[in-house]
């Protein structure tokens, strides 16, 4: 009976406010009773829509308050909480946004802005492994280089766009307005940004051509001699001690390293 | 229960004034430990695997004693509780060693779907088993004794049976729980269902009440009528000062915590709120020549 009566408010807890109140509840009458639990339907979806605008504020501020509001309900809605902590809600709101015409007519950049977002949210509540040691790197033998596999540190995450995604970020974040589109209607040239906390607070950093395919290589489980390859082809003057001296500056990687197997079945 | 006028490090929860600390208050308390006895997070916002927001808490219970109040656990779920989060829970316990652990007489989750707000339960027999059953399941897996808070509510069921006082004092009877007695709860409650805060109060098994929260509510036109919403965005109000008073009249020095969760102010607002429940609790503590006095007797300065 119990169980019956919470899957029947809970149902109604997500229907727009007016709608008639769950029965069985009671408050003096039932007109009394409907306005009163709007105040429960209220908390679920003005404070869940809340948490969100917490983890995507950049989102926010380029959607505006208001339009805001009415996507981030939508999405409760839709897709309310399955776990009770809320730094968990919202990993597929990125792809609520990209479905949601009203949302990027005006800004098509908004899913790609919504997953960086995620990314930082992530990178700020991932687990803190120690990251890779210069010493580590040092240690391995020149010969085994190119068969060195490097693991991604748990607070790291690379995103990839087709729009200046770190530039919309960074005046999202400052309070500006979005930059403007190319002049002559060409494409916007993209940008791909790493997400990482390497001193604690979550950082954002800009990535060049050749360090996106490389780091997206190495992500990928490419051992080192097939990332700068690809790295090479896709940025002539890659600089791999460059790309790693960087990317060890900033925790990009495990502490843990290992190796691709050789094609003779050993281990190279 | 400590009386100790200074804790250090992280231990029992003293009987003095302690505040909820949120977001915008943990670098001003990592700047500089403010004078209050103790401190109180929402267990949920901390179930990280890391990073710096964890950091902070570990930092600022080495300073003072800490207590973990739960928002998501919803023991009054008829599904039963959520096994990955009792570990998760857990596990925050193992780490941060809190001086208490609460969560509330309500319930969140129904199919698996976490609602983000504390819902009302029908005081049935059959609700009030499968509460004591999920209190004791909570208390086996975390190895301690919980507290249970009681509800702030704006409606009753139809099927409800059994009144509410009773409804807790069973749950603590048969669980061994204790109560964590939210005055501004009762306040909320009692104007909201027309029932006597004071009868309200007589009722609860004084013994068992191992912390006292206190809040602001706000007050709403809804439906043509005056509805108070625990909403923790503002200053305790006289009425629920003088709760206090007659509920510290009846348990003797306890834990007080102000909480406030809503245009949260400047630290030293509720520092001051702190003080103010400082002085109740000491005027609990102090022998009283004519109790009725003290029970009824509400700070000079309250709001």
């Amino acid at each position: 009976m119990l169980h019956e009566l919470q899957s029947r408010v809970a149902r109604s807890l997500l229907d727009e406010f007016k709608a008639p109140a769950p029965a069985g509840l009671v408050a003096g009458d039932p007109a009394r009773a409907a306005a009163r639990f709007m105040i429960h339907r209220g908390n679920v979806v003005e404070s869940l829509a809340n948490a969100l605008g917490h983890t995507y504020p950049a989102v926010k501020a380029v959607s505006g308050e208001h339009n805001f509001r009415v996507l981030a309900a939508a999405y409760v809605r839709a897709r309310p909480p399955l776990r009770p902590e809320l730094m968990s809600y919202g990993g597929d709101f990125p792809g609520f946004v990209a479905g949601h015409t009203a949302a990027t007519r005006d800004f098509p950049f908004l899913p790609d802005l919504a997953r960086l977002e995620w990314a930082m949210n992530e990178v700020y509540f991932a687990d803190d492994a120690p990251p890779l040691a210069g010493e580590t790197l040092g240690a391995v033998p020149p010969e085994r280089l190119p068969a060195l596999r490097l693991a991604v540190h748990p607070a790291a995450r690379l995103v990839a766009s087709d729009h200046p995604i770190h530039a919309i970020w960074a005046a999202a974040t400052a309070g500006d307005a979005p930059p403007d589109p190319p002049s002559g209607g060409g494409a916007p040239h993209g940008e791909a940004v790493l997400v990482a906390r390497p001193s604690g607070p979550v950082e954002c950093f800009r990535l060049d051509a050749g360090e996106t395919v490389f780091l997206g290589a190495v992500a990928a489980g490419a051992p080192l001699e097939k990332a700068l390859a690809e790295a090479a082809a896709a940025a002539p003057g890659f600089d791999l001690s460059v790309a790693l001296a960087a990317a060890l500056s900033r925790g990009v990687f495990g502490a843990e390293v290992s190796f691709h197997p050789s094609p003779n079945g050993g281990v190279s | 229960m400590s009386t100790a006028d200074h804790a250090t490090g992280p231990g029992p929860i003293p009987a003095r004034a302690g505040i909820g600390l949120r977001h915008p208050h943990v670098q001003d308390f990592l700047d500089a430990p403010p004078a209050v006895g103790w401190s109180e997070v929402h267990s949920e916002n901390y179930l990280a695997a890391g990073g710096l927001r964890l950091a902070a808490l570990e930092r600022i219970r080495r300073d003072r004693p800490l207590s973990c109040h739960g928002v998501g656990l919803s023991l009054g779920s008829a599904e039963g509780l959520d096994g990955a989060h009792l570990t998760a829970l857990r596990r925050l316990f193992d780490r941060i060693e809190p001086g208490l652990v609460s969560e509330h007489i309500s319930w969140s989750i129904a199919g698996g779907v976490y609602y983000n707000d504390l819902l009302p339960l029908p005081l049935t027999e059959e609700a009030l088993a499968l509460f004591c059953r999920n209190v004791e399941r909570a208390q086996e897996a975390f190895g301690r004794r919980i507290l249970v808070e009681n509800p702030s509510t704006y409606l009753e069921f139809a099927s409800s049976r059994i009144p509410e006082p009773e409804f807790i004092a069973e749950i603590v009877r048969r669980t061994g729980c204790g109560l964590l007695l939210d005055v501004n709860n009762i306040h909320v409650s009692a104007h909201n269902r027309g029932f006597d805060p004071i009868d309200y109060l007589a009722a609860l098994p004084a013994e068992a009440v191992g912390e006292i929260h206190i809040a602001g509510h706000a007050r709403r036109q809804i439906g043509g009528e005056t509805v108070l919403i625990d909403d923790h965005g503002s200053r305790v109000i006289g009425e629920v000062w003088a709760l206090l008073d007659a509920a510290l009249a009846r348990t003797g020095p306890a834990p007080v915590l102000v909480e406030w969760d809503t245009d949260i102010p400047e630290l030293s607002v509720l520092l001051a709120e702190a003080a103010t429940a400082d002085a109740a609790i000491l005027r609990a503590a102090a022998p009283r020549r004519d109790p009725r006095a003290a029970s009824t007797r509400s700070p000079a300065h309250a709001a």
